[in-house]
C-alpha cells in the first residue's frame, strides 16, 4: 500500500528507504524534495498531509537525532494507519541504531541497510490491525449489543409529546454505546487473544450499563439544548425535569425566531422597491459650472497637457531637486529604533530559571513547550501578526522542537525564542533571486519591455509607490512607461500625470540624450483596464521603453466583478511581476486580502498554470514603529518575498526588506 | 654555640651571594623586575596571537551551490567514498577529508535560498577554501541564479579576508548536454559583469544593515575571475556520481591541506 518510505537526515542523506516496485525512485525523491521545500522550509510543519501530483506524503520529525521520516502513497488511498505506523517505525529505527545516530555515523547505517525486516514486520502489523478493525466494524450486532437489550419497561412508556425525540436520543445513545463496546471488545481481544469474547462482554455488562445511563443523560442535553456543553454534573434523577425545561426553552426560541424572521422579509422587499422606482424617473443632473463648460475643466485629454504641465509644476509643488541622483547609489538606511534588547525574560523569576537551567539536559515535550509557545504567540499577535498565522507559526516551531534534548545551560524559553527567531528570518528570506534590475536588462536584451502590475485594496498607496519605483528605475537609466489602468477613481489619471511631470522635471531629457524618461499612457476613464495595459505594452515596444508599470484601480477583495477584471488584466498581459501592494498597518485582514486576491487570480484564469501574486510591496512602513507583523503574515500566506518597502512620502523613500532587522524589531 | 654557628653561616651565605653578583643592588633590582614583567607580557601576547591566528586560519572547506547541483553527493564521495541517495538538505553537515597526514573539514551547506545564507553565516569564519558546485547540464537556464549566489559569496567580507582559493566544480559532465568548464567560466564572467552594475544600484535595505557592495574585479574593465586578487578562482570538470572523475577536486584539496 505504501509506495515509498524513507528515513532522511536533515543533512539530506537518505539513510534507508523502501520502494514499491511500481514506483520510480526519481518520482518519490522529487515528491520528497517538494515536501521539504514547501512544507519544512516554509514553516508549515503543522500541516497534516502534503500532496504532490497524485502522491500523498506524510512526515514526522525526530528532533533528537535530526531525522525525518517520510511515507509516500497514492493520493486516492485512505490509509488510516500511516500516523501510527510512522511513529512505530521511528521508535524501532531509533532503538536499533541509537548508538550510531548519537555518534552521527550515518554512513555506517547506510552501509548496513538491514532495516528491511523490521520495516516489513511493522508494516504487516499495522496492516493487519486495520484489517481487523475493518472486519469488526462490518460484523452485525448481537442482541446484547443492540439498543433493544438496554431498554427497560419503564423506558418504553413515553410521554406523548416527547416520543419522537426520545427515540432519536436513544438511537444516538445506543449507537454510541455499541461503538464503545466494540472498541472495548476489540482492545480486550487484542490484549488477551481470547476467543470467548461474547461471554466477556456479558460479564462486563452491568458496569457498562451505568455508564450508558450517564451517557443518555448527556446526549439529552446535547440534543435539546442545541449547544455543545458537557455538563457531567447532571444526575440521572433530574433527567426528566431537565428534558422538559430544555424542551420548552427550545420551543420558545423557535417562536421568537419565527417572529423575528417573519416581518423581516417583506420589509426588505419594501426597501428595495422604491429605490428601483426612483431610478427610473431620474434625469441627468445639470451642474452649475460657474460659467465654464465641462470641456475647459477636463484635464484628462491630451490636448490640454500643456496647460496641465503648467499647473502641476507650480513652484510650491515642485519636488526637491536635491533628490536627484540619490537612489542610483547608496542611501541612508531608515533606522528601525534599534534599542538594546530589553528582553522580557521568563516571568518565573531569575533565580528559579537559573536552577531550571542547571537541571537541564532533558528532552522537550509538548507540555513543556505549550506555555512558552502560548506566550510567544500572544507576543506575535501583539506585534500585529495575524492571529491565525501566529498560531500556525508557533505550532510549527513546537513540532520542530518536540523531542529535542536541551543542553545543560539552556532554558526552554530562550531555546524556543531562538528557534522562532531563526524560523522567522528563514521565512522572510526570499525563496528566489530578487534582482529586478538584472531582469529588466534581460528583458531588454530580448527586445520586450519588463512589465510590472500593481494590485491591492483601496488606499494602500499603489500609485504613490509606483511613482517611487519609477524614480528608482529612472535613476538607473531605464525608460519607464506608466500605464494608467485605474479608469475608475476620479483623478487617478491626473495624479499619475502630475507624477510624470515631476519625474521628468527631476530627470529632464537633456540629461538623458534627449530621451523622455517617463511617459504616461492613458485612454481616459471608463475603459477596459486590460485593453489599456495591452496597448501600453505595444506602445512601449514600439517606442523603446524598458519598463511598463501598470497601475490598477484599488478594489476590495470581495468585489467579484472587479476581481474578475483584475484576473483578466493579468491573464491578457502576463506581467513579469505581479506585485500585491499591502499596507503594513493591516492585521488579521491581511490573510483575507491575500488569500482572496490569489484565489481570484487562480480561479478566473483559463490557463493550467495561472499566474498569481509573485511579490509583495509593503507600504506605510514608517507608520508602524515596531509592529512589523504584517510582513510576516503576508510572506507566510503567499510564500512570496517582499520586494519593496515604502517608508515615506518622497520619491526616495523606497527600500529593500532586511529580514534580520524586521525580525529583531518583531521579537523585541 | 649552635646559634652562633648558624648566624655565621647565614652571614657567610649572604656575603658569598654578594661577592658573586656584586652589581645586584637596589637599583639594578628594579630594572630586573621591569625586564621580567616585560618578558612575561610579551610572551602572553605572543601566545594569544598564536591562539587567535590558529582559530582564524580555519581548516574548513565549504561546499556550496544551488539545489541539486550535487553537493551532498560530492560530500559523501569525498568524505566516505560512497554513493548516496539524497534529498534537499535542511541543515549543514560536516565531515573530515584526509589528505595524507593532514586533514580538512568539509562542510556541506544547504543550497535552498531560504537557508543557504543562514548556514553560510555560521561556518564562514572557519573557511579556508570554497568548492562551488555547478550543474553543467542546467547552467544555461540557471546562470543568473548561479552568478548571483557566487557573486554574493565572493563579495562577503569574511570570504575576502580568509578564503584564498575557490574551486568551481562543473559537475555532471557525464550528461550529454553538459557544458565544458571554459564555456561556463565565460558565461559566469559575463553575467557577473552585469551583476556588478545592477547590484551596485540596488535599493538600500530597511534597518541599519549595510549593503554589501564591495566592487569585484578591476574598475573600468570587464570582469574576469583572474582580477579577483587575493582569491584564486579555478574551474574544473568533474563527475561526482560513482566517483568517476574526482581527481581534479582531490588534487585541489591536497594542495590546500
Amino acid at each position: 500500500m505504501l509506495d515509498f518510505f524513507a528515513v532522511i537526515t536533515k543533512g539530506g542523506l537518505v539513510l534507508w528507504y523502501f520502494q514499491d516496485v511500481a514506483q520510480q525512485l526519481k518520482t518519490s525523491i522529487d515528491a520528497i524534495n517538494a515536501l521539504i521545500r514547501n512544507v519544512v522550509l516554509q514553516e508549515r510543519g503543522g500541516m497534516d498531509i502534503y500532496t504532490h501530483g497524485n502522491l500523498a506524503l506524510k512526515q514526522q520529525l525526530d528532533n533528537e537525532f535530526d531525522l525525518l521520516f517520510v511515507a509516500v502513497y497514492q493520493n486516492i488511498l485512505q490509509l488510516s494507519y500511516v500516523d501510527k505506523f510512522l511513529s512505530d517505525v521511528q521508535r524501532e529505527f531509533r532503538e536499533r541504531y541509537r548508538d550510531d545516530l548519537k555518534e552521527g555515523l550515518y554512513y555506517k547505517i547506510i552501509a548496513s541497510g538491514d532495516f528491511q525486516e523490521d520495516y516489513r514486520r511493522i508494516l504487516h502489523a499495522a496492516e493487519a490491525q486495520t484489517q481487523l478493525v475493518k472486519a469488526e466494524v462490518k460484523k452485525p450486532r448481537s442482541f446484547h449489543e443492540s439498543a433493544k437489550s438496554t431498554k427497560t419497561v419503564s423506558s418504553m412508556i413515553v410521554r406523548g409529546g416527547d416520543r419522537e425525540q426520545q427515540r432519536q436520543q436513544q438511537q444516538a445513545a445506543a449507537a454510541k454505546k455499541a461503538a464503545k463496546k466494540e472498541g472495548k471488545a476489540k482492545r480486550r481481544d487484542i490484549e488477551c487473544n481470547n476467543n470467548s469474547k461474547e461471554t466477556r462482554v456479558e460479564e462486563l455488562e452491568p458496569e457498562e450499563d451505568e455508564e450508558d445511563e450517564e451517557e443518555v443523560a448527556e446526549t439529552n442535553v446535547l440534543v435539546n439544548g442545541g449547544e455543545i456543553e458537557l455538563s457531567s454534573a447532571i444526575e440521572t434523577e433530574k433527567k426528566a425535569e431537565d428534558e422538559l425545561d430544555e424542551e420548552t426553552m427550545r420551543r420558545n426560541r423557535e417562536k421568537l425566531f419565527n417572529k423575528r424572521a417573519g416581518p423581516k422579509t417583506p420589509k426588505m422587499d419594501k426597501a428595495k422597491s422604491p429605490k428601483a422606482k426612483g431610478k427610473k424617473g431620474k434625469e441627468a443632473t445639470v451642474w452649475d459650472l460657474c460659467g465654464q463648460d465641462s470641456k475647459s475643466l477636463d484635464y484628462s485629454s491630451k490636448g490640454g497637457s500643456g496647460n496641465a504641465t503648467q499647473s502641476s509644476l507650480r513652484p510650491d509643488f515642485l519636488p526637491d531637486q536635491s533628490q536627484i541622483g540619490t537612489l542610483s547609489g547608496n542611501l541612508r538606511g531608515m533606522d528601525i529604533p534599534a534599542e538594546k534588547e530589553t528582553q522580557k525574560k521568563s516571568s518565573q523569576g531569575g533565580v528559579f530559571s537559573m536552577f531550571r537551567g542547571l537541571v537541564g539536559g532533558k528532552t522537550l515535550t509538548e507540555a513543556d513547550l505549550d506555555p512558552v509557545l502560548e506566550k510567544l504567540k500572544d507576543h506575535l499577535i501583539g506585534k500585529n501578526v495575524a492571529a491565525e498565522i501566529a498560531g500556525k507559526l508557533c505550532q510549527s516551531v513546537g513540532k520542530k522542537l518536540e523531542g529535542k534534548v536541551l543542553g545543560t545551560f539552556e532554558g526552554i524559553t530562550t531555546t524556543v525564542r531562538n528557534t522562532l527567531t531563526e524560523s522567522l528570518v528563514q521565512l522572510l528570506t526570499p525563496k528566489r533571486r530578487l534582482d529586478i534590475l538584472r531582469d529588466v536588462v534581460e528583458a531588454k536584451k530580448t527586445g520586450r519591455p519588463y512589465t510590472m502590475a500593481f494590485c491591492g485594496v483601496n488606499g494602500v498607496g499603489k500609485s504613490t509607490n509606483l511613482a517611487k519605483i519609477t524614480f528608482w528605475l529612472v535613476e538607473n537609466e531605464f525608460r519607464v512607461l506608466i500605464a494608467a489602468c485605474d479608469t475608475f477613481r476620479a483623478g487617478a489619471v491626473e495624479q499619475l500625470r502630475t507624477h510624470m511631470h515631476h519625474l521628468n522635471a527631476l530627470h529632464p531629457p537633456e540629461r538623458h540624450n534627449g530621451q523622455v524618461m517617463v511617459q504616461l499612457f492613458e485612454q481616459g476613464y471608463g475603459k477596459d483596464a486590460a485593453e489599456i495595459a495591452r496597448h501600453a505594452i505595444d506602445f512601449s515596444r514600439k517606442n523603446g521603453f524598458d519598463v511598463v508599470l501598470i497601475d490598477t484601480a484599488g478594489r476590495m477583495q470581495d468585489n467579484e466583478p472587479l476581481m474578475r477584471a483584475l484576473a483578466k488584466l493579468i491573464l491578457v498581459n502576463e506581467p513579469d511581476l505581479t506585485l500585491f501592494v499591502g499596507e503594513a498597518l493591516v492585521g488579521n485582514e491581511a490573510v483575507d486580502q491575500l488569500v482572496k486576491f490569489n484565489r481570484a487570480l487562480a480561479n478566473h484564469s483559463t490557463s493550467n498554470n495561472p499566474q498569481i501574486i509573485d511579490g509583495i510591496l509593503l507600504t506605510k512602513f514608517d507608520t508602524i514603529d515596531d509592529k512589523v507583523g504584517a510582513a510576516i503574515s503576508m510572506t507566510y500566506i503567499t510564500g512570496q518575498p517582499i520586494v519593496f518597502v515604502g517608508t515615506g512620502q518622497t520619491y526616495t523613500d523606497l527600500r529593500n526588506l532586511d529580514a534580520k532587522a524586521v525580525v529583531h524589531a518583531l521579537m523585541k | 654555640m649552635a646559634d652562633e654557628v648558624r648566624a655565621k653561616k647565614r652571614i657567610s651565605l649572604k656575603e658569598t651571594f654578594r661577592s658573586v653578583v656584586p652589581e645586584l643592588n637596589e637599583e639594578n633590582m628594579l630594572y630586573l623586575q621591569v625586564a621580567v614583567a616585560l618578558l612575561v607580557g610579551l610572551l602572553t601576547l605572543f601566545l594569544l596571537w598564536r591562539l587567535l591566528r590558529g582559530t582564524s586560519r580555519g581548516r574548513g572547506i565549504l561546499l556550496m551551490g544551488l539545489c541539486e547541483s550535487g553537493k551532498t553527493q560530492m560530500f559523501s564521495r569525498l568524505c566516505h567514498g560512497v554513493d548516496v541517495v539524497s534529498v534537499t538538505s535542511i541543515k549543514e553537515s560536516s565531515g573530515t577529508y584526509t589528505a595524507g597526514k593532514k586533514s580538512l573539514t568539509l562542510y556541506d551547506l544547504p543550497g535552498h535560498e531560504r537557508i543557504r545564507y543562514g548556514a553560510f553565516e555560521k561556518v564562514k569564519k572557519l573557511a579556508r577554501g570554497i568548492i562551488f558546485m555547478v550543474d553543467s547540464g542546467t547552467i544555461q537556464k540557471d546562470v543568473r541564479d548561479v552568478a548571483d549566489f557566487l557573486y554574493t559569496v565572493l563579495c562577503d567580507g569574511a570570504v575576502q579576508s580568509k578564503v584564498s582559493r575557490v574551486l568551481v566544480v562543473c559537475n555532471k559532465q557525464d550528461l550529454t548536454l553538459a557544458r565544458a568548464a571554459p564555456l561556463i567560466q565565460k558565461t559566469l564572467e559575463k553575467e557577473i559583469n552585469l551583476l556588478r552594475v545592477t547590484k551596485a544600484s540596488q535599493l538600500q535595505s530597511v534597518g541599519e544593515g549595510s549593503n554589501n557592495n564591495s566592487f569585484l574585479g578591476k574598475q573600468g574593465q570587464d570582469f574576469e575571475f583572474s582580477h579577483l586578487g587575493p582569491i584564486k578562482v579555478e574551474f574544473v570538470e568533474a563527475v561526482a556520481k560513482s566517483g568517476e572523475n574526482l581527481s581534479p577536486v582531490t588534487s585541489w584539496l591536497q594542495q590546500l591541506a
